[in-house]
């Protein structure tokens, strides 16, 4: 087979797999930046994202008006939520990683439980805006629009992410607080309002990602874990602490579950996992790396 | 000092998981002591059901089965009067076993039904199989219980609906089809049922059947290419839950839904997924041993009842527990004086045909359901859409 006519036959799951990549995205910024500034693995993030995608389920009546009605709560409650874990959290900072853990994963139970009881544990209809609702041709291969759409606007998302914390004078400081938070505490800056603006930030892109992300992964028990573990994936294979590590990594792990199934269907359920293993041999500190020392 | 470092972080990652599994190990416990009344004479039965979790929607309906049967007679059973007293069927397996032994040991339940996951019924059965106490699953129906004694089913054997549709798509899909199943002990089991049931009525696959990983498919895309490159004229397909939803509604999507008809066992689209699925479910035909729409006149009284006391149509689950309530109530009268465990055990295995809204059915040797499977199609009903049986499958579950 030509790699022209490869690359026509594949040429969808490659696609896919920058729609889950990008999604993926969404999650693990803000869990990397949360872990990497504050030392909090916030065991809670999938929440955001199911909260998000339950907002759409609520909100999105296949209106545009509907969608961007999700998307505005959906910031507002997912900068509340990630406000709210800062305060949880900030007064277990001295007693470690464990304790902060167990609240974070008890605020995800009791997320998980509470989600049951307004579902009726049934997975719920999401719908894209009707004009999207459709089914488009991709060079001769049908593939939903609503993908496509998805696709430009987190990428749209990630850009805007990439230049804020990049690029401009705010994002410099955030980046200085991953690194030395002392030092920066030194030069008269209150980090925690950092901390708090971070996570709050980390919590509204989860809870964005629900919100667009519902038509691919929608709202139903167990998508919280099971989106929060691939994130983990996500900022274990990309490196801690670095927007172009999550953004890397996500996009990796969203190839290796589309193209990487097309390519080994036998090891499909061993595939994330298998290749976060091969990252972890091979560039133990990840793809991106911060250049740290003790 | 470093605030972190990565090996640090991969310790945290690992303990956090291990947290996890911990806390759900112990969710089920808080329920424990909701109930345990001892009035003197009336007759302790036990029902486990999940009341959390990802589980909990099947246990609600089958709760309302229940509830229905005992309300519409008069809270009694075999003219007893009754003391239910409720566990929580947790998503691990030890979790659950501790409850039913609670409800074996400490409550002295005479008998036992409820249970969703085949995971869970298997150690569970041979508890009460060796305590001499019937079980009467609502739902879990899975291999190695089949024929154990102080065992019974009133849903169905796990790769029935499989076996039933088997011939009708060897007669009907027009050529070979391409299997497709959530890799796992159910899906497994379907896969063999197929291979085994529609090969024998002369049907052709069109390829290996396609298996996706349990619990974490994040994505059918890369498994619905590998069905367009068997080039098949039909899929069967067996998913639960949300990966019913996100299959079906990528089968449709990804049009696959125009160029293969889909078919399955009809809990792809039995209940709340169905719901979620929404239009892209339209058209799949699928094997059940219920529908609402089933004219006989034990449906016709149930579907109105159940539909006043809970707003929503009845599904297959709802009528396995209602059944269970016919059949306990049937078996302690004939058991009259004598209300021993083992007593009903035996008339339980004597209760010949079984009134229920799905039609007249019976145990087998293995001590699950003989009965008939439906054919159904997801049309709309009125606005809403509904599973419309369209024609008479076989009788099956007789070996």
């Amino acid at each position: 087979m030509g790699v022209l006519e490869w690359f026509d036959s594949n040429l969808v799951s490659i696609v896919d797999g920058v729609a889950y990549g990008l999604l993926l995205f969404t999650l693990a910024t803000g869990l990397s930046l949360v872990f990497g500034m504050m030392d909090v693995l916030n065991l809670a993030h999938g929440t955001l994202y199911l909260a998000g995608a339950y907002l759409a389920y609520l909100l999105s009546d296949g209106s545009w008006g509907g969608i961007l009605a999700a998307i505005a709560v959906g910031v507002a409650a997912g900068a509340g939520g990630g406000a709210l874990l800062t305060v949880m959290t900030q007064p277990l900072a001295r007693r470690g990683h464990l304790d902060q853990a167990l609240l974070t994963i008890g605020v995800a139970l009791i997320g998980a439980e509470v989600f049951v009881l307004v579902s009726h544990g049934d997975p719920l209809p999401a719908t894209e805006p009707a004009a999207l609702d459709i089914s488009i041709s991709l060079a001769g291969h049908t593939y939903p629009a609503y993908r496509l759409v998805f696709i430009g606007v987190a990428a749209l998302l990630t850009v805007l992410v990439y230049l804020i914390f990049e690029r401009s004078t705010l994002g410099a400081l955030v980046r200085a607080t991953v690194s030395d938070r002392e030092m920066v505490q030194a030069l008269g800056v209150d980090t925690r309002r950092v901390l708090l603006a971070v996570f709050a930030f980390g919590g509204a892109l989860a809870a964005v990602g629900g919100v667009l992300g519902a038509p691919i992964i929608g709202p139903a028990p167990g998508v919280d874990e099971s989106v929060l573990v691939l994130s983990l994936v996500v900022i274990v294979v990309g490196g801690l602490g670095s927007i172009r590590g999550a953004l890397l990594g996500a996009l990796y792990i969203g190839q290796v579950q589309s193209m990487g199934v097309v390519l080994l269907p036998e090891y499909a359920p061993f595939l994330i996992f298998g290749s976060m293993f091969l990252v972890l041999a091979l560039r133990p500190q990840g793809l991106v790396s911060l250049a740290r020392t003790a | 000092m470093p605030k972190y470092d990565r090996r640090g972080f991969l310790r945290l990652t690992g303990a956090a998981a291990a947290t996890s599994a911990l806390a759900s190990a112990c969710s089920g416990s808080s329920l424990d002591d909701s109930e345990n009344a001892g009035d003197g004479g009336s007759i302790k039965i036990g029902l486990i059901l999940p009341e959390g979790g990802v589980y909990k929607a099947l246990g609600d309906d089958q709760r309302a089965g229940w509830n229905l049967y005992l309300e519409l007679n008069k809270k009694r059973l075999g003219g007893r009067d009754i003391t239910v007293v409720t566990a929580d069927e947790s998503e691990d397996a030890e979790t659950t076993k501790a409850n039913a032994e609670k409800l074996l040991k400490k409550d002295n339940c005479l008998v036992v039904a409820g249970m969703i996951s085949s995971a869970n019924i298997i150690p569970v059965q041979d508890m009460f199989t060796e305590a001499k106490v019937p079980f009467l699953s609502t739902n879990a129906s899975p291999g190695p219980v089949q024929g154990k004694k102080f065992g019974w089913r009133s849903s169905f054997k796990n790769a029935d609906p499989t076996l039933a549709i088997a011939p009708y798509m060897a007669k009907n899909a027009g050529g070979p089809i391409s299997m497709i199943a959530a890799n796992y002990a159910a899906g497994q089991d379907h896969v063999k049922a197929l291979d085994q049931a529609f090969k024998a009525a002369g049907g052709k696959l069109a390829g290996d059947p396609i298996l996706t990983p349990f619990p974490m498919t994040v994505s059918f895309q890369p498994y619905l290419k590998q069905i367009e490159d068997q080039n098949p004229k039909a899929v069967y397909c067996f998913f639960g839950g949300a990966d019913a939803v996100k299959f079906v509604k990528e089968y449709q999507k990804f049009g696959l839904s125009e160029k293969y008809q889909l078919f399955a066992p009809g809990w792809l689209t039995e209940g709340g997924v169905l719901n979620a699925q929404g239009p892209a479910a339209e058209g799949i035909l699928n094997s059940l041993n219920y529908s609402a729409d089933l004219d006989n006149a034990a449906n016709r009284k149930f579907v109105a009842e159940y539909q006043r006391k809970n707003g929503r149509a009845p599904t297959s689950f709802a009528v396995a527990a209602y059944d269970a309530g016919w059949i306990l109530d049937k078996a302690i009268a004939a058991a009259g004086g004598d209300l021993t465990s083992e007593r009903l055990e035996k008339e339980i295995g004597e209760i010949g045909q079984i009134d229920s809204p799905r039609g007249p059915w019976e145990f087998g040797e293995h001590r699950s359901p003989v009965q008939k499977w439906y054919l159904r199609e997801v049309k709309k009903d009125g606005d809403v859409l509904a599973n419309v049986v369209i024609d008479e499958l076989s009788t099956v579950g007789i070996d």
